[in-house]
C-alpha cells in the first residue's frame, strides 16, 4: 500500500559488511543522492540528479546499507502533513484515510508498512518526529550540529537536523551511530556524535530516572491524546521513573518564533532556485527578474510561495525588528527556560502532538491550523536540543507519540528513557 | 520618543530596538515615503501581497494575491503574539570555523552544468540581465 511513500524506487548497494549490511533504508527526498533523482517534493527540482552523494549517504552505503529509495515529502519541508508535495499525498499505514505527518511523512510511512527497515528524515520544526507519532513508529531529532546537513537541500538551516526513522528505539539508534559525527563538509558539525553508541544505551533502564513535564505542552491539547500520554508515563513511573510537573512561559511563543525564523531562512536559501543552474526553467522572455520570477512561481507550490513571502516581509526594512528580531529574542528565551527545566529533570516529556493525525485534505486550506500543530515540537528546534519520539499507544485507533527532549548531546539519555516504552 | 528615522535599509535598528512598540508608524517595504501602514493590525492588502511577491522575484498568478490576503492576515496577527517576549541575555556561545585555504577537488564543469536548463560554450545561459 505505501507505494505512495516513494518519490523515486531505487536500490543503490552499499558494501558488502557493516553494522546495516542486512538493512534497508529510505532516504527522504530532500537528501542528495549520486546519479539518483532529489526532488524535494517540489516540481522545481523534478528533473533535478544530484551531482554529489550527501555525508550521511556516504555514511549509509559505508556502513553496508541498502537505499531503497526517495520518500515522499512536504515541498522543501514546508508542512505538517506531506500533502504540499508536488507528486500527490501519502496515506499513513498506521491510519487510513489519514495523513502520516509530515514532512517526512514517506520515511516514516516507509518504515511503518515494512517497505523498508529504516529511514531517514530532516526535521526542522518537528518533521521526523510528528510522523514517527503519527505513524506508530520512532524517530529522533538529534541535538543541532550531531549529524552533517552537507547534501541536505536547505530550507531553514539554523533549525534543522536529520534523524533516523524507525520501528524501535534501538534500532533508530544504532543509525544514529551511523549517520552522527563531524564533517570537515559541514562547519556547524561538532565532535560529539564522533565514536558515539547510542545503541548501547538502549537499555529501558529508566530508574531513577527525573521527568519533567512542561504544563504549556499539555494545555489545550486533544483529550485522547492527552490521556494516552499520561497512560505512557504511569508505565514509566510503574518502571521506576518519577515525574514533576514544570511552567515554561517562554513555550506559549515558540511557534510564532519559529514561523518567523523558519520563513526568513527560506527566504534566503530559496532564493538560489533561479531556473538557470538547476531547477525549472522560465524561458527566456523577458529580462532576468521577470525571468526568474516566473520560473519561482511555476516551480513552487502555494506553501512554499506563501513561506518565502511571509519570509521576505518579516526580514524587510521596518518589520525586521517587529517580527525577526523577537523571534531571536524569543529563541533565546525558549532556550533558557529549556536549560533551567533541564537543570531539575533528565528528560522533558510532552505528547509529540498536540493532536491524532489529520484526515487526508483537512487541513490543507487552512495554514494556521497545520502552524500551530507544531506546538510541541517547534521549540526543541529553536534550542537545539535532542528529542525522541516513541509510540505512546492509540486514542480512537489513531497513534499517538510521546517526546522526550534532552540537554545539548544527551542522545544516550533520550534512547534509555525512550527505550523503556518501544 | 518621536517618529522613527526612515531606515531605509534592513540595518537600520532604533535606537532602543524597540521603537515599533511606542511609535504605531512603519515604514514601506522600500526606502521611501514613510506611509502609516502595519499589514497585521490594518489587514493585508492585495498590494501588499504583490508588494512582497516583486520583492521575492516571484511572479504570482491571477488570483493569487486575492488567496494570500487573509491567510497572511491570520499569521501576521499571530506573529504579533512576539511583542510580549521579554529580552533576556544571549549568552552565545559561537566560534568561527576556520580551515587553510589550500586547493582541493571540486565538481567537474560537466557535472556542474548537467542540471541546467541551457548551457553554452561551458557556461550556464541565462536571459537579459536588463
Amino acid at each position: 500500500m505505501a507505494r505512495d511513500a516513494f518519490i523515486t524506487e531505487a536500490e543503490i548497494a552499499g558494501n558488502e559488511s557493516g553494522p546495516l549490511a542486512d538493512a534497508t533504508v529510505a532516504v527522504k527526498d530532500n537528501i542528495s543522492t549520486q546519479g539518483v533523482p532529489t526532488t524535494c517534493g517540489s516540481a522545481m527540482l523534478e528533473e533535478y540528479v544530484p551531482p554529489y552523494d550527501a555525508t550521511v549517504v556516504e555514511h549509509l552505503l559505508d556502513a553496508g546499507a541498502t537505499i531503497v529509495g526517495k520518500t515522499n515529502m512536504d515541498e522543501f519541508g514546508m508542512g505538517t502533513t506531506t500533502e504540499t508535495s508536488a507528486f500527490g499525498p501519502t496515506e499513513n499505514p498506521a491510519a487510513p484515510g489519514h495523513v502520516p505527518g509530515g514532512s517526512s511523512g514517506g520515511s516514516a510511512a516507509a518504515v511503518a508498512d515494512g517497505e523498508a527497515d529504516l529511514a531517514l528524515g530532516s526535521d526542522t520544526g518537528g518533521s521526523v518526529r510528528c510522523p514517527a507519532a503519527f505513524c506508530g513508529v520512532v524517530g529522533i531529532k538529534p541535538t543541532y550540529g550531531l549529524v552533517s546537513r552537507y547534501g541536505l537541500v536547505s530550507y531553514a538551516n539554523s533549525l534543522e537536523q536529520i534523524g533516523p526513522i524507525a520501528p524501535t528505539v534501538e534500532e533508530a539508534a544504532e543509525l544514529l551511530d551511523v549517520i552522527a559525527g563531524p564533517d570537515p563538509n559541514d562547519a556547524t558539525t561538532r565532535d560529539e556524535g564522533a565514536d558515539s553508541e547510542y545503541a548501547a544505551a538502549a537499555d529501558g533502564d529508566v530508574d531513577g530516572l527525573e521527568i519533567g513535564i512542561p504544563t504549556e505542552l499539555l494545555d489545550g491539547a486533544h483529550e485522547g491524546v492527552v490521556e494516552t500520554f499520561w497512560d505512557a508515563i504511569d508505565e514509566l513511573e510503574a518502571q521506576g521513573a518519577s515525574t514533576h510537573e514544570v511552567s515554561l512561559p517562554s513555550l506559549e511563543h515558540a511557534v510564532e518564533a519559529y514561523y518567523v525564523i523558519a520563513m526568513s531562512e527560506a527566504s534566503s536559501n530559496l532564493a538560489r532556485f533561479d531556473g538557470v543552474r538547476y531547477g525549472q526553467g522560465g524561458g527566456f522572455d523577458g529580462n532576468w527578474n521577470e525571468t526568474f520570477a516566473r520560473a519561482r512561481r511555476d516551480g513552487f507550490g502555494d506553501e512554499v510561495v506563501r513561506r518565502i513571502l511571509l519570509g521576505t516581509y518579516a526580514l524587510s526594512a521596518g518589520y525586521h525588528e517587529k517580527y525577526y528580531d523577537q523571534a531571536q529574542a524569543a529563541r533565546a528565551w525558549v532556550k533558557q527556560d529549556f536549560d533551567e527545566a533541564l537543570d531539575d529533570a533528565d528528560v522533558l516529556a510532552s505528547p509529540t502532538m498536540p493532536i491524532p493525525p489529520f484526515e487526508l485534505g483537512e487541513s490543507l486550506d487552512d495554514p494556521m491550523t497545520m502552524y500551530l500543530a507544531d506546538a510541541n515540537t517547534t521549540p526543541v528546534n529553536l534550542a537545539d536540543l535532542p528529542a525522541i519520539s516513541v509510540p505512546a499507544g492509540e486514542t480512537d485507533g489513531l497513534p499517538v507519540g510521546l517526546q522526550l527532549v534532552g540537554p545539548a548531546f544527551g542522545e544516550e539519555t533520550i534512547v534509555r528513557a525512550g527505550s523503556a516504552l518501544a | 520618543m518621536g517618529p522613527r528615522k526612515n531606515p531605509g535599509s534592513a540595518f537600520g535598528a532604533s535606537a532602543d530596538g524597540r521603537g515599533y512598540r511606542a511609535d504605531p508608524l512603519f515604514e514601506t517595504l522600500t526606502p521611501g515615503p514613510k506611509v502609516d501602514l502595519d499589514m497585521s493590525e490594518q489587514r493585508v492588502e492585495t498590494d501588499d501581497v504583490e508588494h512582497v511577491a516583486g520583492l521575492a522575484r516571484v511572479d504570482l498568478d491571477e488570483g493569487d494575491a486575492e488567496r494570500f490576503v487573509d491567510q497572511f492576515a491570520d499569521i501576521l496577527e499571530a506573529f504579533d503574539a512576539l511583542e510580549d517576549v521579554p529580552d533576556v541575555d544571549r549568552d552565545v556561545e559561537l566560534t568561527n570555523v576556520m580551515r587553510p585555504d589550500e586547493e582541493r577537488a571540486s565538481l567537474s564543469q560537466d557535472d556542474a552544468l548537467a542540471n541546467a536548463p541551457d548551457s553554452e560554450d561551458g557556461y550556464f545561459k541565462g536571459p537579459n540581465v536588463s
